[in-house]
């Protein structure tokens, strides 16, 4: 009986570790991508949102962001993601109001431009371009920064 | 098919140019306003801009915009438009030893010089940087001909204010315009230095005839050249962590055409270019409490050179050289009472707030609202940009300019500005029957997608 | 016996000379993990030492206190930050930080007897300080205390002071302190984005590291 417990504890222990490394590797994965794919942006947005753990995958974050009602065809099969949809995937996950523009058509365009009026981005904000995983995460950060202020 | 082939081109260029991410948007912008004063009223101005931002690979960008306004001004045709800016900038970063960045700007563009009182306009025409980690050589040269008059403010000779009233002339006054300029930030105890050398050449005589120089019958349907050079310093920087200066002074010099004495003329009078000799000086001091509503207090003292025997501001010399400061085109100081800064003291004191600006997410976050009182004064005996201001009155009190404003963003692509200002003269300083108060509104519209 | 006694006096002075500075993880809450140099990615530890080219990082919502001689670094969350350099040598301490995203909050204490070299770098930007507290995110720092130089990729500088802050954008020139006062006193009515004005865009703002250090 103790020796079960004893594997059970070990068990467990291991699947924690090997949790932590699971998100480290992705967060190394997109620091190394000159053009964010959809799936990791997907799995960014979402676990610092905290609609996911930050132990899923970008496969687990594509099947969450189907889940929500957010009015986006999401991509089956894998592709880079554009600065507006990037963009407005933090809109909806942060539950960011936006312009004007934005309440009355909600589109990636526009929420590339609300992001790029609240200094979340200080490069190109053409909503068309793609974005790279250093970048990717540094927005995700202003977001975080900026909502720390807002609260 | 060698069109088609062409055509083909260009659009799979702009498909391959896109994927570095081009950008185009629409943005609306009217502007409704009041003033009492003479031959004003009421006016509204509605202008679209289109504009298109196009990265062409690592180190160039495509900039372009249209405009078209929509206008109610009896002195402007009811629809007009321009070219606002087409320009492409390549920037050319060096990291290695001896860092340095340089980019070139080629097209039109706008374009001021470091305080903004003496040049601020869009040109045609070319503009150089180079930056270095101790400071930014800048030059520029542009064109002004072939802007649309109706979106400039370049009057400085009798010729431009004539073309200006003339309905057929479309394009604005033919001016060759170069600066140089020199900025070192932080040299020393945190205070930034700007150098700045502007040239402004009249080139009206290539396309027309203008009074040349000894003519010996007075036309005052006419006028001559004016060609005029600045030479500027600036300094500006922190006294301590919330309380600002900047400090700049100008040297004006030229030409301007005079109907003098002349003892060589038949007549005993002719035409003569007189040289100009003027100057503009200026400091400010602006003190950010942002623990308090975000607010800020300022002064601002502004002083320009006049000339006691000059008649009128335009070409109105009447003997020996002229020291009354022309600027080309650059910001002014007062809401119901602008004039140009030239035979000019000006103390501006303002104060804004911004008193919802913790409330968070609020619409009314951004909303800044301010004051300001600007009591004006002739620096000396003449003319001065404003007809209504007696030339023959000496230096001293015009009148007071008050104002107060309020700006608010409630969202990102909606902008909203309201302004009250009231002009209280000083009878003895103006022509008679020209000295009633004026009381002046406006409101500014801007909405973009 | 003597040639070992000879050798080991030696060693024992170079040692009080020349000694590698220690950086020591001291708290932390939440998702962190450290990369020794050489290794994978590892939980952190309390206390646990951080030798030169140590990389950790903070998942969502997590945070870590690192203590580098004077220095205390407050690592922020999705933050990732490479120790590059810990020296310490006669009454001198070198620190160098390179911090790859994210957000840290520095605070070096002045030490009597020893200057402080500390540098944190980002891809676009420099922050170099001694005796001063200040938040810096690679596009943008506000000073709490102190001084801190600010420089851009090509090294072109600002000093920021107890109460200010500035920001970078691109190869742009570090925004004057009075600048980034005016952005947030200033509300702007016109709506035209700031890229369509000033031609922002394309992929000029290159990155590249400047070090400066304040002495």
């Amino acid at each position: 009986m103790r020796r079960r417990i004893l594997l059970l504890v070990v068990l467990v222990g291991l699947s924690a570790t090997v949790g932590f490394a699971q998100s480290n590797a992705l967060i190394d994965q997109v620091l190394e991508q000159k053009k964010v794919g959809y799936s990791y942006a997907a799995y960014l947005v979402l676990s610092a949102a905290g609609i996911i753990k930050d132990t899923a995958t970008p496969e687990q974050a594509m099947e969450a962001l189907k889940q929500q009602d957010w009015g986006i065809k999401v991509p089956e099969e894998p592709t880079d993601i554009s600065l507006g949809q990037y963009a407005y995937l933090i809109m909806k996950a942060f539950n960011i109001p936006g312009g004007l523009m934005y309440r009355l058509m909600p589109s990636s365009r526009y929420a590339a431009r609300e992001i790029a009026y609240l200094g979340f981005v200080t490069e190109n904000p053409s909503p068309y371009r793609s974005i790279s995983g250093q970048e990717a995460m540094q927005i995700l950060n202003n977001v975080l920064s900026w909502k720390e202020e807002q609260q | 098919m060698k069109q088609k082939t062409i055509f083909l081109i260009i659009l799979l260029s702009l498909w391959g140019w896109a994927l570095y991410g081009f950008d185009f948007g629409v943005n609306i912008e009217n502007n409704s306003s009041y003033s009492s004063k003479e031959g004003e009223g009421f006016i509204q101005e509605n202008t679209a801009h289109l504009w298109l931002n196009l990265p062409m690979g690592d180190f160039w960008v495509l900039n372009a915009s249209l405009m078209g306004s929509f206008s109610n001004d009896s002195d402007k045709p009811t629809f007009y438009g321009d070219i606002e800016t087409f320009s492409l900038k390549g920037t050319f970063p060096h990291l290695e030893n001896g860092a340095n960045l340089f980019s070139l700007e080629i097209g039109r563009f706008f374009h001021k010089e470091f305080s903004g009182f003496v040049f601020a306009h869009r040109m045609d025409g070319f503009r150089m940087e180079f930056g270095y980690p101790s400071s930014t050589l800048q030059l520029a040269f542009g064109y002004t001909g072939l802007l649309n008059k109706y979106y400039t403010s370049l009057v400085m000779s009798k010729l431009d204010a004539l073309d200006d009233l003339d309905k057929d002339i479309l394009f604005a006054p033919k001016r060759l315009i170069g600066t140089l300029s020199w900025n070192i930030p932080e040299l020393f105890a945190r205070q930034n230095v700007n150098f700045s050398i502007l040239v402004n050449e009249d080139l009206r005589h290539l396309f027309e005839d203008v009074i040349k120089e000894g003519k010996e019958v007075y036309d005052p349907s006419s006028g001559g050249l004016v060609d005029t050079q600045y030479f500027g310093i600036g300094l500006d920087g922190p006294l301590t962590s919330a309380l600002f200066y900047n400090a700049f002074f100008y040297l004006g010099t030229g030409r301007m055409l005079t109907f003098v004495p002349d003892s060589q003329s038949n007549t005993g009078e002719a035409y003569l270019y007189k040289n100009i000799l003027a100057g503009l000086g200026g400091v400010s001091f602006k003190y950010y409490l942002q623990e308090f509503f975000q607010s800020v207090a300022s002064v601002q003292i502004l002083y320009a050179t006049g000339d006691s025997d000059s008649i009128s501001y335009i070409e109105g010399n009447t003997s020996g050289g002229s020291s009354l400061f022309l600027p080309i085109s650059g910001q002014t100081l007062g809401t119901a009472f602008q004039p140009k800064t030239s035979n000019l003291l000006a103390v501006e004191l303002g104060y804004s707030l911004k008193p919802f600006s913790s409330a968070k997410g609020s619409i009314l976050e951004s909303l800044q609202a301010g004051a300001k009182l600007t009591p004006f004064f002739k620096a000396s005996k003449g003319a001065m940009s404003e007809g209504e201001v007696d030339p023959s009155a000496g230096a001293g009190y015009l009148g007071t300019d008050i104002a107060v404003y309020g700006n608010l963003r409630p969202f990102s692509d909606l902008g909203l500005g309201v302004a009250m200002g009231f002009f209280l003269p000083y009878s003895s300083a103006f022509l008679p029957g020209k000295d009633d108060p004026i009381v002046y509104g406006q409101f500014v519209f801007s909405f973009s997608f | 016996m003597k040639k070992i006694l000879i050798l080991t006096i030696l060693f024992l002075l170079a040692s009080l000379t020349f000694a590698q500075e220690q950086a020591v993880l001291r708290e932390f809450s939440g998702k962190v993990e450290v990369m020794p140099p050489g290794k994978n990615w590892e939980p952190a530890a309390r206390n646990l030492v951080l030798p030169a080219g140590t990389v950790i990082s903070t998942g969502f919502n997590s945070f870590a206190t690192i203590q580098a001689g004077s220095a205390t670094i407050q690592v922020k969350p999705l933050t990732r930050m490479a120790v590059s350099e810990l020296v310490k040598a006669q009454g001198e301490q070198k620190t160098s930080l390179d911090l790859k995203v994210g957000r840290v909050r520095a605070k070096v204490e002045k030490v009597e007897g020893l200057e402080h070299d500390f540098t944190l770098k980002s891809p676009v930007s420099t922050a170099a300080v001694r005796g001063t507290e200040f938040d810096f995110s690679g596009t943008g720092l506000r000073v709490w205390e102190g001084i801190v130089r600010y420089a851009n990729a090509i090294g072109q500088s600002r000093t920021i002071q107890q109460g200010e802050s500035s920001s970078i954008k691109g190869l742009q020139a570090p925004a004057s302190p009075e600048e980034a006062a005016v952005a947030t006193s200033k509300t702007e009515i016109s709506t035209r984005p700031a890229g369509a004005a000033e031609g922002a865009g394309g992929k000029a703002s290159l990155t590249g590291t400047v070090k400066v250090t304040v002495k």
